[in-house]
């Protein structure tokens, strides 16, 4: 069973994904914000993180290159999951080592499942 | 009676005359050039009837000339009087009743002197004519010399109370006068007393060169009597020419007499100084020759022509700064010419138009007022204007007042751009015939140093105003631009942040209508599957409105960020076509990608080109019901053309243009079904000519239509 984690403050959308993920047979955590998403790494290790861009405290970029820092956590497959399209955030986030970026709106959560699937 | 003696007499008589003549008639109305007239016309007299007492043998002659010849004297003596005392301005007035006085003892004594023999007379003894003196000649002796005397002390107060140029005339008329009365005297009572012989006489008429030789000097020097410049010259030059005359006589009569100890005819020797006279004046090197030499004498220039005509060129071709320029040219003169004051003044349009200020002593200060009345007086004239040379007027006045010797208009193609005001000389001497050419010359040369430099000036001046501008339009420019990048920044981060704000409710609506629609939250009745669909594509079409707004505000803003490489095209249709394959099928259409062999790569962005070929395709599909979808490719020299070619409704010609407009869509040729947010041709197009193509349709209605657009090809 893959694991999961959302970063993501939206708790709207958070509920949604989980819901989502959870019928596929995905094993999911969520955090609501970079820190947040750090500190559940220490007891989850997950296959794939959807990983927001704009977000309080910490953001997804510095989540991402703290991330990059941790020999254990570098592996794993990170998707940019936001509704910022502008292409320096594209560019910055591939730079920092996210495999995607997906726009939110674009796609249906039966979507989103589909891509996970691709990366996993 | 000795050649030279006659030749003196001829000389003097004739310079008396002349001068008095030139004089008289330079100014009719000057009280002083009157006088003088009444002074050298006796002069003349005096002399005439001197050679004729002394060479005619003809008693009856010698008789009158003998009573002439004191007549002479005494209205001589009366001239003389009034000369001084009206020289050059009245010191003192005297009564209406004493000049009565004076004119009728004057003249009382003269017709004595001439209707009696009280005075003088002359007898025959032994075939030789004597002066005998009459019983009043005391009273013609005293007459003399009281007249001759007081003009003398006259002349004398009057050297003390002046100073200057009159000083000098005065100076000058003084020694003429002492000159002449002392020789007088010394010829004519001394050496014949002493030495009890009348040869003497011979040399009388040296005295009357004295008073003329000093006068002509005064007149040229220190412009005595108001005389005219040629004037002037004239006699300069033609006493030089009896100084010649003379001594060339006196050198062939000595050689004759002398060396070869022979006496040869007068005649001849007059004509040959005559001869040599005449070829002095009629051979124009000689002339000029001569010419220089009086200049010399008279005139010294104290400068070599060429070379202060070269430096002027000099200055006023290779200087440009008008300060420089006026400066330089002003201090030549005043250095070279010596002359003691000038200025250049700048006129514009006739109007005194700018004084250069400079800080020097000899350059003068005129006022507004007194420079618009020089413009204006100096306006009429062409020529230089010359104080010696012009006559009487007001013109003459205001030189005088103003002491300008010299004014000369600066003209370029007929306008004056400025005058050139000089002052006397500092020698006191007058302008020479050599400075006024080098004037004639300088005048047009620094009319256009003047103009040139003026303009020089305006295009420095306005240059350094410009430059201001620039500086002041740059920083506003700068400060402009600072604001606008602070605002663009705070607009892009608006775009982004509504944006984003916008996303991200519709991700939420959209994904959980996706979710019910899919079952994941339990069954649903086919009803509210269907409604639900129609729900979830509205929101599905108002994400793709807010995709493609973000969209064309990048393209209109030019914020497209690029990434140009080398495509394949080919590669990349077949993509978008598999993508698009299964929107056909269900459209029952026929998606047909006729690739070429060999197509060059093109320039271009992948995903730009990718969400070209996905809208014209998509399009294409879109309004297609049945029949079939080609793309096709032409390769030219500039690029690669794309072709989508459909069999759909087509659109009518004057719509095509309109259609890569914001928001366009054919009337008619759009059923609303179809979506589509109006904006997707318009960032196609946009998109094409970023990467520096071109896109276009052509269509007639009920064929289908045909969109192209080119991209650049790898050279």
């Amino acid at each position: 069973m893959s694991k999961i984690l959302i970063v993501e403050d939206n708790q709207v959308l958070v509920k949604m994904y989980k819901i989502k993920l959870d019928l596929e047979g995905f094993q999911v955590e969520t955090a609501f914000e970079g820190r947040e998403g750090l500190e559940k790494l220490k007891d989850f290790l997950p296959d794939l993180i959807l990983l927001d861009l704009a977000m309080p405290r910490m953001d997804g970029f510095e989540f991402l290159e703290e991330l990059k820092k941790n020999e254990k956590w570098k592996k794993i497959t990170v998707i940019i999951f936001s509704n910022l399209g502008q292409e320096s955030d594209i560019k910055r986030a591939k730079e920092l080592g996210a495999k995607d970026y997906l726009i939110k709106v674009n796609l249906t959560p039966r979507q989103v499942v589909e891509k996970i699937r691709q990366y996993l | 009676m000795s050649l030279v003696s006659v030749l003196i007499y001829f000389f003097s008589i004739l310079a008396n005359l002349g001068l008095g003549l030139i004089v008289f008639f330079r100014n009719p109305k000057n009280i002083i050039n009157r006088f003088f007239t009444l002074i050298t016309l006796p002069m003349a007299g005096w002399l005439a009837t001197l050679f004729i007492i002394n060479n005619v043998f003809s008693y009856r002659l010698i008789s009158v000339s003998v009573r002439l010849n004191s007549a002479f004297l005494i209205l001589l003596g009366y001239a003389l009087f009034y000369f001084a005392y009206n020289f050059p301005e009245k010191t003192f007035s005297l009564t209406p009743l004493l000049n009565l006085a004076f004119t009728i003892e004057t003249f009382g004594l003269i017709a004595l002197t001439l209707l009696t023999l009280e005075i003088t007379g002359n007898d025959l003894v032994s075939g030789e004519s004597l002066t005998i003196y009459g019983r009043l000649y005391p009273l013609f002796v005293i007459h003399f010399l009281v007249y001759c005397g007081s003009s003398l002390l006259i002349l004398l107060a009057k050297r003390k109370k002046f100073k200057g140029f009159p000083r000098a005339q005065i100076n000058c008329l003084l020694l003429g006068l002492l000159g002449t009365l002392l020789f007088g005297t010394i010829m004519h009572i001394l050496l014949p007393w002493l030495f009890e012989v009348e040869n003497f006489h011979l040399l009388r008429p040296l005295s009357a060169l004295f008073f003329l030789g000093f006068t002509s000097y005064g007149m040229v020097k220190f412009r005595l009597l108001d005389i005219r410049l040629i004037a002037a010259r004239t006699v300069a030059y033609f006493l030089l020419l009896l100084l010649i005359g003379l001594l060339m006589a006196s050198g062939l009569y000595a050689f004759n007499v002398l060396v070869l100890g022979e006496s040869i005819a007068r005649s001849q020797i007059y004509i040959s100084v005559l001869m040599v006279l005449f070829i002095l004046l009629a051979f124009p090197t000689l002339n000029k020759i001569f010419e220089k030499a009086t200049d010399k004498i008279f005139l010294k220039e104290g400068y070599d022509t060429a070379k202060l005509l070269r430096k002027l060129s000099l200055i006023t071709a290779s200087t440009l700064s008008l300060e420089d320029l006026i400066k330089s040219v002003l201090d030549e003169l005043f250095t070279r010419m010596k002359i003691s004051q000038g200025s250049v003044v700048l006129l514009k349009d006739s109007e005194i138009f700018e004084i250069q200020p400079i800080e020097d002593k000899r350059v003068f200060s005129f006022g507004e007022k007194e420079l618009a009345e020089i413009s204006e007086k100096s306006s009429l004239e062409n020529k230089i204007l010359i104080l010696d040379e012009i006559i009487e007027g007001k013109t003459k006045e205001m030189m005088r007042k103003l002491h300008l010797s010299i004014i000369i208009s600066l003209k370029v193609r007929g306008k004056r751009v400025g005058l050139l005001l000089l002052g006397e000389k500092s020698s006191g001497e007058i302008y020479s015939v050599q400075d006024i050419a080098v004037f004639e010359i300088l005048g047009p040369e620094l009319a256009v140093a003047v103009q040139n430099a003026i303009a020089y000036e305006e295009i420095r001046k306005f240059n350094i105003t410009l430059k201001k501008e620039i500086q002041k339009a740059t920083s506003e420019l700068r400060n402009a631009n600072v604001r606008l990048k602070e605002l663009d920044q705070l607009k892009n981060e608006f775009l982004s942040v509504a944006t984003h704000e916008l996303r991200t409710p519709m991700t939420a609506v959209k994904g959980y209508l996706d979710m019910v629609i899919s079952g994941d939250a339990g069954k649903i009745n086919k009803k509210t599957k269907e409604f639900l669909t129609e729900a979830f594509n509205v929101t599905d079409r108002l994400a793709i409105l807010i995709n493609d707004m973000l969209d064309v505000s990048r393209i209109e803003q030019k914020r497209l960020d690029l990434k140009i490489k080398n495509l394949d095209l080919s590669v990349e249709i077949n993509k978008v076509c598999g993508q698009l394959n299964s929107l056909a099928k269900e459209k029952k259409l026929l998606l047909i990608y006729k690739s070429l062999k060999g197509l060059p790569l093109v320039k271009a962005d992948l995903a730009k080109v990718r969400q070209i070929l996905n809208n014209l395709i998509g399009n294409a599909i879109k309004f297609t019901k049945k029949g079939e979808v080609v793309i096709s490719h032409k390769v030219n020299k500039e690029g690669v053309i794309t072709q989508i070619k459909d069999t759909g409704i087509g659109i009518p010609e004057e719509s095509l243009i309109s259609l890569f407009q914001k928001f366009v869509r054919v009337n008619g040729a759009l059923d609303r079904e179809e979506g589509g947010t109006g904006l997707g041709l318009y960032i196609s197009k946009g998109l094409v000519e970023s990467m520096g193509g071109k896109i276009w349709g052509k269509s007639k209605p009920g064929q289908g239509s045909t969109f192209s657009f080119s991209l650049p090809r790898v050279k």
